[in-house]
């Protein structure tokens, strides 16, 4: 699904990540690679495969998308330093000509050498011409920026006392959201009605909800 | 060794200097452990059954007394396992003085939870002639690399309350125990202490495994129990429909103050608060004279609370299942049962917790909590009338309690597997375990399951070069040590006052509805939320009048099969036949009759209604809230497979209802005989539920065996957090390895205790046998009120999701 935003031009992709298609560049939402492990450490039996289909998952987009640019909205990892980080560092270096960009999030505690040792480039706030991206959305700033962090989701009420929540991109005044890409993540149930856009990725397709 | 008849008659003077005479029960068992024979006695509380099992035992054991004996180190004698803690000190305090009394010189200590350490280590190095122990302080003791020096002296195993042991992993832990103890000390006699239950044969088989001599003794004193519903003064004055809330205060404000002292049992946490806070604002003379008690209070408060109850300094106590058990109270002379018991046995259990005296009375009243419920007082009299009590299903093959105990041995370093093995197959649990699952089990502990096998924190156990099992490295063997126990614990936060003090635990999802100032009830007061700092929360006493009541999770038990039989009969019962509850409900049945009808005996109600919630189906069974959860569960996903459809489900414990958001003809039911008992299995286990019951049923499996672990000291937040999410292990073994023993019996412990699959399939037995009868209503029937009134709902759907969030889409509204 297109939109626009900040003066560019967007494509929602249905596999819950955006895309700018005059640079080329794969946007995508907190992956949180790692908290396999952080969940095993605190005594939790969660086997690599869960960890692998994700990264399955991320080399199957990129391929898809031809990309010449990925952009991790933060929140890439989830904890300091473990072995998963090296799949991160594998898949980086099977897309060699391409560029990987993180922008830092709040989970994201160690020092810029050791992401850029993966092959990262690392930055706290990167630009493509007037959309900022940054970690955490601002809702009250004054400039365009695309944002992680929130994990957003929403409840639709069904009839017969019954819902189900989805993930969505959420758009607000200059801000906009995107939803968590990793699949060990949970959603943060937004309020409808304090957002002017939402889109909702039902698996199959990406819908625009008034 | 003296004579059989002369220890009888040191027994008796012992019993004469206390001015008591000896029953024949107490004879009968004196006999027979005399003759070194094991057996179990059947006997209520208050009725001498201590004294029956202890006085033999010591008499069997004067010679150690004896003056030239007294220099002899002896290890432990005897073992008083109890799965009450409050029970311990009572317990150990007759006991010693009872010998005391009679110049025996001996002691008797108690050793669980809340032992010292340093009391702990003396026990080891300076044995007590007795030890009042739980089952998970005698599994930590069976952890001890010299627990085969600390029991070898071990003669007798007394299990008390083992009717409420049996059915629960702890009574698995029990019987193991029990077979390694007699490994270690090969003459032990073991006596079991039970209330009445229905099948208390096998129950006796159970505990004494494989001893084809096993006696049962019962007391047979006939205890008298009254029982009395209280109603309404006037029908029209509540709703027929939905909760009586406190109309009947009046009435049991009546009955608390023509007692001297009144239990209140509530079936759940939450209503024991609301009742506290209730009869408080009807009656303000009863403050400092009536308390609160439930599991979630500190321990302190409960303490106080029983131990002013025991002085009888209070005329009321409002309390949830944590007083059925426990220490008697001489005082209490009356128990009011708010809300359905949910089984005979529970309900007498309870009734028995007044009229403690020698020839006391038990009087119970039973207040309904909405108008159907009623019925169930007809129900109850009706089943103890006839004496129809139910059975305890004993659990078998729980491998998560035999990876615990594997654990526990390999620590001491002195078994081998085979050893374990035999210990096992020597429990009634454990009889028929394969080859096979022993593999897998041990597999599991030494190299961590198939999917975590490249992960050093999974493997808890290795075999040293003699072929012993000892433990992988300290941490397991610490770890282990902490979290011995079948008892698993939620997510509770500890609330505290901002100057200091205890009050009790929370659930975390109800404190993390609330804001700082807002109010909530808690222990019979009304609270501030001041912060939540480190896991806690600080309140402190608000001067507002309203507030919240915390929710619990748990706590809502299906009523028995019996129960649910009795009710039945009393509400197809004839005019002839009526009791007062059904005289009380002739203006419901009329209404329902209005409505719908009334089912017959060998008739199933279904009723067919439109609201604007869209298109209900209810049904009747009358088989308790879990029997009905499946069936609804299994109805949806038949009729879900007939045409693409959606569901929300809801039940209680008379019937259930399935909500649509399109039509569904009810014929249908009928015509695709949907009832059929072929294909349960599948179907169940394919219907949404049987896999979120599995869930729920995981959590504590995983916690039991050593998956994750719970209540390590100095645990940082972050951590405690981590532990809710057993759910995405389950998820992970349901991918990767079903064939993991803990994930499948996951899904056994759902079939046979959440759906009751035996149950399950006698129901829908009696439904092929059942006329069925469709009724289309206007509106909801009286019968269905209680249900719809249940927010509490599951759902299914076999629709395209792409169809549902069209309809979803559509009704989407900012």
């Amino acid at each position: 699904m297109r939109l626009e935003f900040g003066g560019e031009k967007w494509i929602v992709l249905i596999e819950k990540a955006l895309f700018h298609p005059e640079s080329a560049s794969l946007i995508l939402g907190d992956l949180h690679i790692g908290k396999a492990s952080d969940l095993r450490k605190a005594g939790q039996a969660i086997p690599f495969d869960i960890q692998n289909k994700n990264i399955l998952n991320l080399i199957e987009l990129i391929r898809k998308s031809d990309c010449k640019k990925v952009i991790f909205l933060g929140d890439l990892f989830h904890s300091s330093f473990n072995k998963e980080f090296h799949f991160i560092e594998q898949v980086i270096a099977y897309f060699s000509d391409l560029e990987f960009i993180l922008v830092r999030g709040n989970h994201e505690k160690d020092a810029d050498r050791l992401y850029e040792n993966l092959g990262l480039k690392v930055c706290k706030n990167y630009k493509i011409k007037d959309v900022q991206f940054i970690h955490e959305p601002k809702l009250t700033a004054d400039f365009y920026h695309i944002s992680g962090h929130l994990h957003p989701g929403i409840r639709l009420k069904d009839i017969g006392r019954m819902s189900v929540a989805f993930p969505v991109l959420a758009i607000q005044n200059k801000c906009m959201v995107l939803p968590a890409w990793g699949n060990l993540t949970g959603k943060y149930i937004l309020k409808p009605k304090e957002w002017d856009k939402l889109y909702l990725f039902s698996g199959k397709d990406v819908r625009e909800l008034g | 060794m003296k004579s059989q008849n002369s220890l009888i008659s040191t027994g008796k003077k012992w019993f004469a200097n206390r001015k008591w005479k000896v029953k024949s029960f107490q004879l009968e068992v004196w006999n027979l452990i005399f003759q070194k024979k094991e057996g179990l006695l059947n006997a209520p509380t208050g009725s001498g059954k201590t004294l029956a099992l202890f006085t033999p035992i010591l008499l069997s054991e004067l010679q150690r007394f004896e003056v030239k004996n007294l220099k002899k180190k002896h290890g432990i004698c005897a073992l008083w396992i109890t799965p009450l803690r409050s029970l311990a000190k009572e317990i150990a305090d007759s006991t010693e003085k009872f010998a005391v009394e009679n110049d025996i010189n001996l002691k008797v200590e108690i050793r669980n939870g809340d032992t010292k350490p340093a009391a702990r280590k003396k026990q080891l190095t300076h044995p007590p002639f007795m030890l009042v122990i739980t089952p998970e302080s005698l599994h930590l003791m069976l952890t001890y690399k010299d627990s085969d020096q600390i029991f070898k002296d071990l003669k007798y195993i007394v299990v008390d309350e083992w009717h409420e042991l049996i059915g629960t992993k702890r009574g698995v832990q029990t019987e193991l125990a029990i077979a390694a103890l007699k490994i270690l000390s090969p003459e032990i006699l073991t006596w079991g202490i039970s209330a009445t239950i229905g099948n208390l044969p096998l129950a006796t088989n159970i505990l004494l495994f494989k001893n084809e001599d096993a006696q049962i003794i019962r007391d047979l004193t006939p205890k008298k129990i009254i029982v009395k519903t209280v109603l309404p003064e006037d029908f029209s004055v509540f709703s027929w429909a939905g909760h009586l809330g406190n109309r009947l205060l009046p009435q049991v404000l009546e009955v608390i103050n023509s007692h001297k002292s009144t239990l209140l049992f509530t079936n759940t946490r939450s209503q024991s608060e609301i009742w506290y806070k209730l009869l408080l604002e009807a009656d303000p003379n009863l403050s400092g004279i009536m308390a609160l008690h439930h599991g979630s209070l500190s321990r302190e408060l409960r303490v106080w609370v029983e131990n002013a109850l025991k002085d009888g300094k209070l005329k009321a106590v409002v309390c949830t299942s944590s007083l059925d058990l426990g220490v008697d109270f001489p005082e209490v002379d009356c128990v009011v049962q708010i809300g359905g018991a949910k089984g005979v046995a529970r309900f007498l259990q309870r009734a028995g917790r007044s009229g403690h005296k020698p020839g006391g009375i038990s009087e119970i009243y039973f207040v309904p909590t909405h108008a159907l419920e009623i019925i169930e007082g007809a129900a109850l009299k009706d089943a103890i009338e006839k004496n129809d009590i139910e059975d305890r299903i004993p659990k078998v093959l729980s491998y998560d309690v035999l990876v615990q105990f594997v654990t526990t041995l390999a620590l001491t370093e002195r078994y081998s597997s085979s050893e374990i093995l035999k210990i096992a197959r020597n429990t009634h649990a454990f009889q028929d375990l394969t080859n096979g699952e022993w593999n897998w089990i041990l597999n599991f502990l030494i190299h961590g399951s198939q999917s975590l096998q490249q992960y050093n924190e999974y493997k808890k156990i290795e075999i040293d070069e003699n072929g012993k099992l000892k433990p992988h490295n300290k941490r397991i063997a610490m770890w282990h040590r902490m979290n011995i126990g079948t008892i698993v614990s939620d997510d509770m936060m500890p609330v505290k006052y901002v100057s200091g003090g205890l009050i009790g635990h929370v659930e975390e999802w109800f404190i993390s509805k609330l804001k700082k100032g807002d109010n909530f009830h808690f222990a019979g007061r009304l609270l501030e939320l001041v912060r939540i700092h480190q896991m806690e929360v600080q309140v402190k006493l608000s001067k507002g009048k309203k507030g919240l009541v915390p929710g619990w999770l748990g706590g809502r038990l299906p009523f028995s099969a019996q129960l649910g039989e009795h009710i039945r009969n009393q509400i197809s019962a004839e005019k002839s036949e009526f009791r007062e509850e059904q005289e009380f409900l002739q203006t419901l049945f009329d209404k329902q009759n209005e409505r719908s009808i009334v089912p017959k005996e060998d008739e199933l109600l279904m009723e067919y209604t439109k609201t604007r919630e869209g298109y209900h189906l209810f049904c009747y069974p009358f088989e308790g809230r879990f029997v009905n959860e499946a069936l609804a569960g299994l109805l949806a996903y038949r009729l879900s497979l007939l045409f693409p459809i959606s569901f929300s489900m809801a039940f209680n414990d008379y019937g259930f209802e399935i909500l649509s958001p399109t039509e569904i003809n009810p014929e249908v039911i009928l015509d695709n005989n949907l009832f059929t008992a072929q294909d349960l299995i599948q179907d169940i286990t394919a219907s949404l539920n049987a896999t979120e019951m599995a869930k729920r049923k995981f959590r504590d499996i995983a916690v039991i065996a050593g998956l994750v672990y719970q209540g390590l000291y100095g645990v940082n937040k972050k951590q405690k957090q981590l532990q809710a999410s057993t759910q995405l292990l389950f998820d992970v073994f349901k991918e990767y390895e079903p064939n993991n023993l803990l994930y499948r019996q996951s899904y056994t412990e759902t079939f046979e205790e959440a759906l009751e699959e035996e149950r399950l399939r006698n129901a829908l037995d009696k439904i092929q046998k059942n006329k069925i009868t469709i009724i289309y209503c206007k509106s909801p029937s009286p019968f269905a009120f209680p249900i719809l009134a249940d927010r509490l709902r599951a759902s299914m759907s076999s629709e395209k999701l792409e169809d549902r969030l069209e309809r979803m889409i559509k009704i989407f509204d900012k």
